[in-house]
């Protein structure tokens, strides 16, 4: 089992994301945007993060810029969750919304085997 | 296509070619911004009734889950009407239906119906008066209170305070929404109320205000009305809701 960690500032979409990951067997923990997240990370460990863009108080790609400054954390697979048509260059994954249940799942076992083996 | 295009931009003086350009920008950005707000609600509805179809979910299940898609329908709901009022607006038929309200006991209304989750701020109504007689547009009044207060809830920290005020000044009836967010500066509050008045850089990126600014200050114009914002950075923001006080005098008929 793994821990997700899903930063979002719609508490709906959250909860549907929760929901498919729940069913595949994972752990989630939720945060409603960059700043909280980082808290989040401070007090526990994830295996992989799943954030929106664009969010209040700090921003999907603030949150990343943060992440990969920091050498503990740099590694970890983050994916986005995009409703935006403009590149996002510094994610491990980019989920383009609306996205099937289906093809999540996919994403997340991709990136954390890919996180596991290297 | 490109080529139209070309030979119709030759024809243009220079003003006409910029405006175009600045129009068609617009629109673009409109369109862009319209695909953006529906990706979350299809997002969510999509993901739901895909769980139960791929065998995820029994059927009954997903009872537990109806309230949120009815609460993602109504913002997909609420999403058409900003673009039909907006378009109406272009054309300059976009009309009220006005019905006496009182101020003070529609905002409480509607601070009532929000959702416990949108409160991780603590929302105050402060009644200066016992009531506020105004001529309004129920629907356009809900969305014009709505928008400043979900601003005020998006733009400033959780555990903050988000007072709204109802209050008469004059001859007008107003609802100050006071936030103790991060604040706007001036640049900033110059464009807030422009068509598509987004924050300048980073806090672009947070959040797009749209044309929940734009549209909100025009539905308050044609109520004879006005929308207003300051700040103090660092400190929070105010939006004043200023709608002409109706008096018992008034109502007649």
């Amino acid at each position: 089992m793994s821990r997700i960690l899903i930063v979002d500032d719609e508490p709906d979409l959250r909860g549907m994301v929760r929901l498919i990951l729940e069913l595949a067997g994972h752990s989630v923990v939720e945060a409603h945007h960059g700043k909280i997240a980082l808290q989040r990370l401070d007090e526990i460990n994830v295996d992989l993060i799943i954030t929106d863009v664009m969010m209040p108080m700090m921003s999907g790609s603030e949150l990343i810029d943060h992440l990969r400054a920091d050498p503990d954390r740099s590694g970890l697979p983050i994916m986005v969750l995009s409703a935006s048509p403009h590149e996002i260059d510094n994610a491990d994954h980019v989920m383009r919304k609306p996205f099937e249940p289906a093809e999540l799942r996919h994403a997340v076992a991709t990136l954390l085997s890919s996180d596991a083996s290297g | 296509m490109w080529k139209g295009t070309q030979s119709i931009r030759r024809r243009f003086g220079m003003k006409q070619r910029n405006n175009a350009r600045q129009n068609d920008r617009a629109k673009t950005r409109t369109l862009y911004m319209v695909a953006h707000d529906l990706s979350g609600p299809i997002t969510v509805l999509n993901g739901y009734l895909s769980l139960v179809q791929d065998g995820s979910l029994a059927l009954d299940q997903l009872r537990p889950y109806l309230p949120v898609m009815a609460n993602q329908l109504e913002h997909m709901q609420r999403l058409l009407q900003v673009l039909l009022d907006t378009a109406r607006l272009d054309e300059g038929r976009l009309e009220l239906n006005l019905e006496p309200l009182d101020l003070g006991g529609f905002v409480e209304s509607i601070v009532a119906g929000l959702r416990p989750v949108e409160t991780l701020h603590r929302l105050v109504v402060d009644r200066r008066q016992p009531t506020l007689p105004v001529l309004a547009d129920r629907v356009r009044l809900e969305s014009i209170v709505r928008n400043i207060i979900s601003n005020a809830i998006k733009y400033s920290p959780e555990g903050t305070t988000v007072i709204c005020v109802a209050r008469s000044s004059a001859s007008n009836a107003v609802l100050d929404v006071v936030d103790e967010g991060p604040g706007i500066s001036a640049a900033n509050l110059r464009r807030l109320f422009t068509r598509f008045g987004r924050l300048g850089d980073a806090a672009a990126a947070r959040a797009g205000v749209g044309l929940g600014l734009f549209l909100s200050r025009e539905l308050a114009r044609l109520h004879g009305g006005e929308l207003t914002a300051s700040s103090k950075p660092g400190k929070g923001s105010t939006f004043s809701l200023r709608l002409p006080l109706r008096t018992i005098e008034a109502r007649q008929s």
